[in-house]
């Protein structure tokens, strides 16, 4: 493993973008950064700001409104990337499935790394998605896209 | 050499002449051009030999004091008539008390006002003189295509071009003659021309703004003209002589410095400083070359260049210490005006303002190296000015506004101006380039005294904030999206643009050599010893020094490695947004009712609520008059 | 100075200065988290995320950007190579100002409302900051009679004896500097999110990579400072250094951020203030 692998690994940023969620995973999710979980040892953090992200996390379910900005989201940010669905809304689309205004999981609109089940995931859970999905981030190249 | 100087002077007046009755245009800018390179080439030739007083009169025999006199009671009952005209008392007065006591004073009072050598040139009148040849020039020539643009833009007909370039030329003619002249009443003589032209060019558009402004500038400089003859006067009074090589020899104290005072009080309201600065902010209404060419790079130094002509005279003293806090507070609360404005001229006056306070204060410090530092910021400043004023003109033609929120992505439409601008004010506003030395060796050589080196150390942060933004407002530029126009421009702009350009550049990475031929030599006839040396491309004092070679190799190296790294491989995204208004709805849909998005608007901080200028100004004013009750205190007590 | 002096302190501004740095900044999150009941990185974070932004797809907005971070990069090094080389002070606080007035056209450069206002609001830092760095190198000139740091360093006593006040001032300096609440307006670090990334929100990749590293210089250079005014201490002066930056980090996490108005009032209020009794007391005592 090479010191640029190893340095991928060890400091994966990551954005939360929250679909439609019921609110249930983006608090689970954010119980990952307080200090009885603090995910910050991993090298992880939080950002805000799509394109200095590494990993887009996604919580809830997509519907028409929002398919666009998740799109966006995505590909504002820069390659190498990987995306982890959180919460089975996220998977599937869950209960909100059958409302006449949901795409479904992410998957529809995205190509998708991990799943993390769960109504909602629990943080364990989502800190284990999330070191998978690190795993997959390290493997990736950058791919070069001529601008 | 004669002949350089005879052309250098006289040129300009005959050709303004010649060009107030050609008619045809093409002609017209055939003479103005000749004229301005002829101007540029003798003041070349007296930069390279001269340096000697020009023994006699030149002109033979005729005794020009006696032409200068009459030039000048004429010019001043025409003040008169311009007075009366406009109906203003005060004016009527102000002009009535220079008119009669002058008039008095040459004729009935029997005082010898021969001088031995009227004309007389050292460093400071040919660094003086290359400024106005040069960049004066350049601008006439900028002033052909502008001026037609201009007055097609404002459906003048018919034009009053001839006019215009009349005074233009005929001012430039006179700042030369008040450089090379060394006896007192020429130099009030061509000091009133100045102000005159000031007047005459203000008032060119004719608009009410633009009569209201031109009565201002005329009525404040007039109050200089006052105080320059009482200091003519009161000269004469204490030394019998009008002769200013005489006058400076004596190193006057105590009350025999009242007429240098007054002298320094008309440089004042010529240099515009607070509470004088309000006719140089009026002054903004007249065209864009009479802002670059008087109220910027030439006209206000006068006064900065009498002052640092009397320095001898004043060095050491009391009065050089008031005038030192004088100049810093101008130059502390014209930059804090700066930050409130939006409008691309103001910002630029108000920095004119500011920069000549520091120069004024740096004359002042008592130290060669500080009178070196305000002669560089004279020459780096009239330069770098003269190309931002041109700039504004160029964006307005283009644009439409000067009003800096309106130039956001300016790059787009206007590459080459764009640059050029950006060129301008990294000048002024960064080191290594001269302007930032200059300030450099001022704050070193200040900073003996806390209460001058406050001021200008937060004078020159605030100098950062409008600059600063100003450049990035320029660039800004979403590359993926925005298309960048092809510019069209008239040669007789791009020239001038590009050579001040170049100029600003060359200027400070030759500076040593400027400062080897044409600083030091000035100051060690004033002081007889320097204390700074420049050698090797770093200027050095016993308390410091500045290297630039590290400097500019760093940003050269800068530059190529963005260079290298945009080469290779970028994509080019838009700025991030979040979610939705990064496509750029403009209807949204609420509640099934098409509903218009409220732009989003992004803007400087201009903390107008504080710094608001006609709240600030009145306080500011007060405190002014206060520092020059002072140093009429300091002189008289 | 021979060749092998040169070398020396090429290498110690080039590579030891810049380690340490990083390193500061990684003892920064990790106390960070400390203070906040966790666990937090490893010291080595800063290096990682470096190396990964990198090694990341290069994305950029437009062509000034990456000029403006190259230039800031050049500055923060040059002051800092002046540095180890004993120039001027004031030369090189003016040479450090040439980066952050480009670190400031690069946000402007973007058409986002983020870059936009932390760009507006670093500028409001800078004017906070840059007469106090200034005043601070005033009151060492007084005592020393120079600027020239090898000067500085020539003569006996420490200058913290007759200058406490201005190492206090150093405290709002590096505050605004590091960009520490309650002086964290521009941008900030992770944790304390503001206007998304501030003035860096639209730099990404190498280009952030680059922007941190010199911000790693910038940082020495302070703490440089701060440590000259315990010369011909140097121990005592790196601990103090460092007590500096703990006390940093301790009001990073006890205060909150201020509005611009706010940082102005305070840093002009209590920094000039203090600013100027010390320098008033040196120089009527001299
Ligand atoms: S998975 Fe459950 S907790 Fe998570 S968003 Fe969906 S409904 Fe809420």
């Amino acid at each position: 493993m090479g010191l640029l692998d190893k340095a991928r690994q060890r400091s994966p940023w990551l954005i939360h973008y929250d679909c439609g969620s019921c609110n249930g995973c983006d608090i689970e999710l954010l119980s990952c950064l307080t200090p009885l979980y603090d995910v910050e040892r991993f090298g992880i953090v939080n950002v805000g700001d799509p394109k200095q992200a590494d990993i887009l996390v996604v919580t809830g379910s997509v519907n028409q409104q929002n398919k666009s900005v998740l799109k966006n989201i995505y590909d504002q940010m820069p390659e190498p990337k990987v995306v982890v669905a959180v919460g089975v809304c996220a998977c599937t689309g869950g209960i909100f499935r059958d409302c006449y205004n949901v795409v479904g999981g992410i998957d529809k609109v995205l190509p998708v790394d991990v799943y993390v089940p769960g109504c909602p995931a629990r943080p364990e859970q989502i800190i284990d998605g999330i070191k998978l999905a690190i795993d997959k981030l390290a493997q990736k190249d950058v791919v070069k896209e001529e601008g | 050499m004669q002949i350089s100087l005879l052309l250098n002077v006289l040129l300009p007046f005959i050709s303004a002449v010649i060009v107030y009755f050609l008619k045809n245009e093409r002609m017209r800018n055939i003479v103005i051009i000749a004229t301005a390179l002829v101007v540029m080439a003798s003041s070349v030739v007296i930069a390279v030999y001269g340096y000697n007083t020009f023994a006699g009169h030149p002109l033979g025999n005729i005794n020009l004091d006696r032409w200068i006199a009459i030039g000048d009671l004429l010019l001043s009952l025409y003040i008169l008539y311009i007075s009366v005209s406009l109906k203003n008392a005060m004016l009527i007065l102000l002009t009535l008390l220079q008119l009669i006591p002058m008039f008095v004073f040459e004729n009935f009072s029997g005082a010898n006002l021969d001088v031995l050598h009227p004309i007389y040139a050292d460093h400071l009148s040919v660094i003086m003189n290359l400024i106005v040849s040069f960049v004066g020039t350049l601008i006439w020539i900028y002033a052909i295509s502008y001026m037609r643009e201009d007055e097609e833009h404002k459906g003048i007909r018919p034009s009053r071009q001839n006019r215009f370039f009349f005074i233009l030329l005929l001012f430039i003619g006179a700042m030369n003659a008040l450089i090379f002249s060394n006896d007192l009443i020429w130099v009030y003589f061509f000091w009133e021309i100045t102000t005159i032209s000031s007047f005459l060019l203000i008032g060119h558009d004719r608009t009410a703004e633009a009569k209201q402004s031109s009565t201002r500038a005329l009525l404040l400089n007039s109050i200089g003209g006052v105080m320059f003859v009482i200091g003519i006067i009161l000269g004469y009074h204490f030394f019998n002589t009008v002769d200013i090589q005489t006058l400076i020899s004596h190193r006057a104290s105590g009350m025999l410095l009242l007429p240098f005072a007054f002298l320094c009080l008309a440089a004042f309201t010529k240099s515009a400083q607070i509470p004088f600065q309000s006719w140089l902010l009026g002054a903004m209404v007249a065209p864009t070359p009479v802002s670059a060419l008087l109220h910027s790079s030439t006209m206000v130094k006068a006064g900065v260049y009498l002052i640092l002509r009397l320095v001898p005279a004043f060095y050491g003293s009391w009065l050089a210490g008031v005038i030192a806090i004088f100049g810093a507070f101008t130059f502390i609360t014209a930059s804090l005006m700066a930050i409130s404005q939006s409008n691309g001229k103001k910002i630029l006056a108000y920095s004119t303002i500011a920069n000549l306070g520091l120069i004024i204060s740096a004359a002042a410090i008592n130290s060669p190296v500080a009178v070196a530092a305000a002669i560089m910021l004279l020459i780096f400043h009239a330069i770098s000015k003269a190309l931002l004023f041109l700039c504004v003109g160029t964006i307005e033609h283009g644009i439409g506004s000067r009003d800096i929120e309106d130039m956001r992505g300016l790059i787009n439409k206007m590459p080459f101006t764009t640059l050029i601008t950006v060129i301008g004010l990294v000048t002024m506003l960064l080191p290594p380039f001269g302007v930032l030395l200059s300030k450099w060796l001022v704050i070193e050589t200040a900073a003996k005294n806390p209460l001058l080196v406050f001021m200008i150390a937060i004078g020159s942060a605030l100098t950062v904030v409008y600059y600063a933004r100003w450049i990035g407002i320029l660039l800004s530029r979403t590359s993926s999206k925005d298309v960048v126009q092809h510019e069209k421009r008239d040669p007789f702009v791009r020239i001038p643009l590009s050579v001040l350009a170049m100029l600003s550049i060359v200027i400070s990475v030759t500076v040593t050599s400027i400062f080897n031929g044409l600083i030091a030599p000035q100051v060690v006839e004033y002081f007889h010893r320097l204390g700074v040396i420049a050698q090797e491309g770093s200027i050095g004092t016993s308390y410091g020094g500045f290297s630039l070679w590290p400097v500019f190799l760093a940003l050269a190296l800068a530059l190529l490695g963005g260079y290298v790294v945009l080469k290779g491989s970028n994509q080019y995204a838009m700025p991030y947004a979040p979610g939705e208004s990064a496509q750029e709805y403009k209807v949204i849909k609420v509640a099934g009712k098409e509903t218009k998005m409220p732009k989003a608007k992004v803007s400087n901080y201009y903390f107008s609520d504080v710094i608001s200028e006609n709240r600030l100004t009145p306080w500011l004013d007060v405190a002014a008059a206060v520092l020059i009750v002072a140093m009429f205190g300091v002189v008289i007590l | 100075m021979n060749v092998l002096n040169i070398v020396f302190r090429l290498l110690l501004a080039l590579v030891v200065f810049p380690i340490i740095g990083g390193l500061i900044v990684g003892l920064d999150r990790k106390l960070t988290a400390r203070l906040q009941g966790r666990y937090g990185p490893p010291i080595l974070q800063p290096f990682y995320d470096v190396l990964k932004l990198f090694s990341k797809q290069r994305i950029i907005v437009n062509e000034f950007q990456v000029i403006s971070v190259f230039i800031y990069l050049a500055s923060s090094v040059l002051s800092l190579v002046l540095f180890t080389f004993q120039s001027d002070l004031l030369m090189i606080i003016f040479v450090m100002s040439i980066g952050a007035v480009f670190l400031v056209v690069g946000a402007l450069s973007v058409k986002s409302a983020y870059s936009q206002v932390g760009a507006q609001r670093e500028l409001m830092q800078m004017l906070s900051y840059e007469p106090l760095l200034i005043l601070i190198i005033v009151g060492m000139y007084l005592m020393r009679g120079s600027f020239n740091i090898a000067v500085i360093m020539s003569q006996g006593r420490p200058l913290i004896e007759e200058l406490p006040l201005l190492f206090l001032v150093m405290v709002i300096v590096l505050g605004i500097k590091m960009r520490k609440s309650p002086f964290d307006l521009s941008a900030s670090e992770h944790a304390h999110q503001e206007l998304v990334r501030g003035l860096l929100t639209d730099y990404s990749g190498l280009y952030l990579g680059l922007i941190d590293i010199a911000h790693w210089f910038d940082l020495m250079l302070l703490l440089g400072i701060s440590t000259l005014f315990f010369y011909p201490h140097i121990v005592l002066g790196i601990i103090a250094s460092l007590f500096l930056v703990i006390l940093e980090i301790v009001i990073d996490n006890v205060t909150a951020r201020l509005t611009v108005k706010w940082m102005l009032t305070y840093s002009y209020g209590l920094g000039l203030v203090l600013a100027a009794i010390n320098i008033a007391v040196v120089y009527i005592l001299r």
